[in-house]
């Protein structure tokens, strides 16, 4: 479990902006779509540091709604800059899940 | 409405980022936004370790450092409290018509600044801690201020043989003067902080020394007037205490 976790940490930050990619979306039902897609092995507060760091780097922007459930949210949307990063984190991924597929199945072999 | 647990994390990570100097508009951001979260996992069963970790004083570190400090603020807000405070050393002895430089005032600054370590980690660190528990922290908060107090008594009591070599003793005139100096200095840091609260505990401190001179040295001195007024404060005291209790019984 915690070796996952060290994993993750690189590549959170880039399944996240793929995630608010797809639309606006606030913390809450972020964390939840992570979880769903397997991601279980995060404590689902973690993921508001990282989305101050990428609002402070001008990756995505963010609006305050109403809520009908509690306090106000906050929704997060990419901008342009996170969208040409989420673009070189897809090229990456892809380089290294190559990388290490080839080392794997030579293992394998 | 959130648990008793979780509501002593956001206390205490609010406490955490005004430590550190994090602005406030920072600080309620995350504050609202972990609420948020905060209330929709506990409604789908969840703790706040699940949200925060196992470790909540790791989290409030890596939340501190993802926001940036408030430097502009803290240039200002720093040497603005020190002003403050020097004001309000200032303010009763001008008050009272009797402002003088001594050496008693000079080396009162370090019961100050000790009272007020001695304060901001009582309200940064501990009172946070026992959220839940509102006797203990009333216990603990008088208990230092007893410490306080008493730590306040002695110095000054050390320090009586030294009143009499005052460097400066400032005349009716400058004694008015000094008074609206510091007035405008509470008010600039009302307005500047957008609280009333550097103007009320100098309403409070005003109380004594414009009672002494407005009551008739007749009546100040009249023991039933006494008795009188310490009944009133106790009421007072009382119907404020019961207040708090009845609202925050309500509230749970």
């Amino acid at each position: 479990m915690a070796d996952s976790t060290q994993m993750l940490k690189g590549i959170l930050d880039g399944c996240i902006l793929s995630i608010i990619e797809e639309g606006e979306i606030y913390g809450y039902e972020l964390a939840e779509k992570l979880q769903s897609y397997g991601f279980q092995s995060f404590s689902e507060g973690s993921i508001y540091p990282l989305l101050l760091r990428m609002q402070k780097e001008g990756l995505v922007s963010s609006v305050q709604r109403k809520s009908t459930a509690g306090p106000k949210r906050k929704y997060y949307s990419l901008t342009e800059a996170g969208q040409v990063e989420l673009e070189q984190f897809l090229g990456r991924w892809a380089e290294l899940k190559q990388s290490v597929d080839a080392v794997i199945t030579k293992g394998g072999q | 409405m959130l648990s008793a647990k979780s509501e002593q994390f956001l206390i205490e990570l609010r406490m955490y980022l005004v430590q550190r100097g994090r602005s406030d508009e920072d600080i309620q951001g995350i504050v609202d936004e972990l609420e948020s979260h905060l209330i929709e996992s506990e409604k789908n069963g969840k703790s706040v370790e699940s949200i925060v970790g196992k470790d909540p004083k790791q989290y409030m570190k890596s939340i501190g450092a993802s926001l940036p400090v408030a430097t502009k603020e803290l240039m200002v807000l720093i040497p603005a409290t020190l002003l403050v405070i020097l004001a309000y050393l200032a303010y009763i002895p001008a008050l009272s018509g009797a402002f003088k430089l001594s050496q008693t005032v000079l080396w009162g600054i370090i019961p100050v600044i000790l009272s007020l370590a001695v304060y901001s980690s009582l309200i940064f660190k501990v009172l946070p801690k026992l959220h839940a528990k509102p006797v203990k922290q009333g216990i603990i908060a008088v208990a230092v201020s007893t410490g306080v107090i008493g730590f306040w008594v002695a110095f000054y009591l050390w320090m009586v043989p030294e009143t009499a070599s005052a460097y400066f003793t400032a005349t009716t005139g400058q004694n008015y003067v000094i008074l609206a100096i510091c007035l405008a200095i509470f008010i600039a840091y009302a307005l500047y902080t957008k609280s009333w609260i550097t103007i009320i505990v100098a309403a409070l401190m005003s109380a004594g020394p414009l009672a002494e001179n407005w009551i008739p040295q007749e009546v100040n001195e009249d023991p039933a007037y006494i008795a009188l007024a310490i009944g009133g404060f106790v009421l007072i005291g009382i119907a404020i205490v019961w207040f708090l209790m009845s609202k925050r019984h309500k509230t749970a």
